[in-house]
């Protein structure tokens, strides 16, 4: 299949590969997402999706990196929490109703299965913040 | 964001927008310089006004009668008290104008309110100072990143759609 991940800060990474995960939460309005491909160049991509609902002062999340193995994928979706959506006003709202949609929106960090395809070394992580 | 036909005949919302892709005199205020005046249509604009946040952007691109590509980005304040600001650049293909935007340093745009009384500052509240500046620095990257994707996404779908 091709693919078209939107991507924060820069243009939307284009592929041709295999979707090997494809994992949704939801939480009213609030959508998560976690897609992780194999490229036809034998490389794995992750992508990180969170939308938040427009009542919060929040923004969407779109975060796109290459991993070598598992542990890659973990550590990017790990890193890459629901938190970040309220990265651009660490203040705003009330905390707890936060913390609540961050835990439902939550991705797993351990995917099912088969391990994506590995490359070495594991290619930087883009759409990411300077 | 609301692409138009006009770039590269690619985008194919204007009915959505009756002023997109229409020729008409622009004026855009820079800052540091004088205002950037040109003929020309309004191709793409995102903007990023979310409840509750004190600020957003809004990123505009246009098409100069003399086929070159202008992009325009505005700061805009909730707050009375903040003064918005705008700026913007003219630049001869699109592929420019979208390194621009990859390259845009949205932390520049921000505040640092630092007044003449940090001299006298004990350092705990300089350096409590300095991480509340980093993290706004912080937070208008991302604020303005999440714009730019959301920008080159519609751009991307609308191209793919036509």
């Amino acid at each position: 299949m091709d693919a078209v991940l939107r991507r924060d800060g820069t243009r939307p990474l284009k592929l041709r590969g295999l979707l090997l995960f494809d994992i949704s939460r939801s939480s009213g309005a609030a959508r998560s997402r976690l897609r992780v491909f194999a490229t036809e160049d034998e490389r794995a991509v992750v992508q990180v999706i969170y939308l938040p609902p427009e009542i919060l002062p929040a923004r969407p999340v779109f975060r796109v990196a290459s991993a070598g193995s598992a542990e890659d994928v973990r550590r990017f979706v790990a890193t890459v929490g629901p938190e970040q959506c309220f990265a651009a006003c660490p203040r705003g709202g009330d905390p707890v109703a936060r913390q609540d949609l961050c835990e439902q929106l939550r991705l797993p960090t351990s995917l099912p299965g088969r391990e994506p395809p590995g490359v070495s070394p594991p290619l930087p992580i883009e759409g990411t913040q300077p | 964001m609301t692409p138009s036909p006009a770039m590269s005949d690619a985008f194919s919302r204007s009915a959505d927008v009756p002023s997109l892709g229409i020729s008409a005199t622009h004026r855009l205020p820079r800052q540091g310089a004088r205002p950037l005046v040109f003929s020309g249509t309004q191709l793409a604009m995102a903007m990023s006004f979310t409840p509750g946040l004190p600020y957003w952007y809004e990123i505009t691109i246009y098409r100069t009668t003399d086929h070159r590509f202008v992009l325009g980005i505005r700061l805009y304040y909730v707050s009375e008290e903040e003064k918005d600001t705008s700026d913007g650049w003219i630049f001869d293909t699109l592929p420019e104008v979208f390194d621009a935007l990859e390259a845009y340093d949205a932390g520049q745009d921000v505040i640092a309110d630092i007044s003449t009384t940090t001299a006298t500052m004990p350092p705990v509240e300089l350096a409590a100072r300095a991480l509340e500046l980093r993290a706004r620095v912080a937070a208008a990257r991302h604020h303005f990143a999440g714009l730019v994707g959301e920008l080159f996404s519609e751009l991307d779908e609308s191209a793919e759609a036509a």
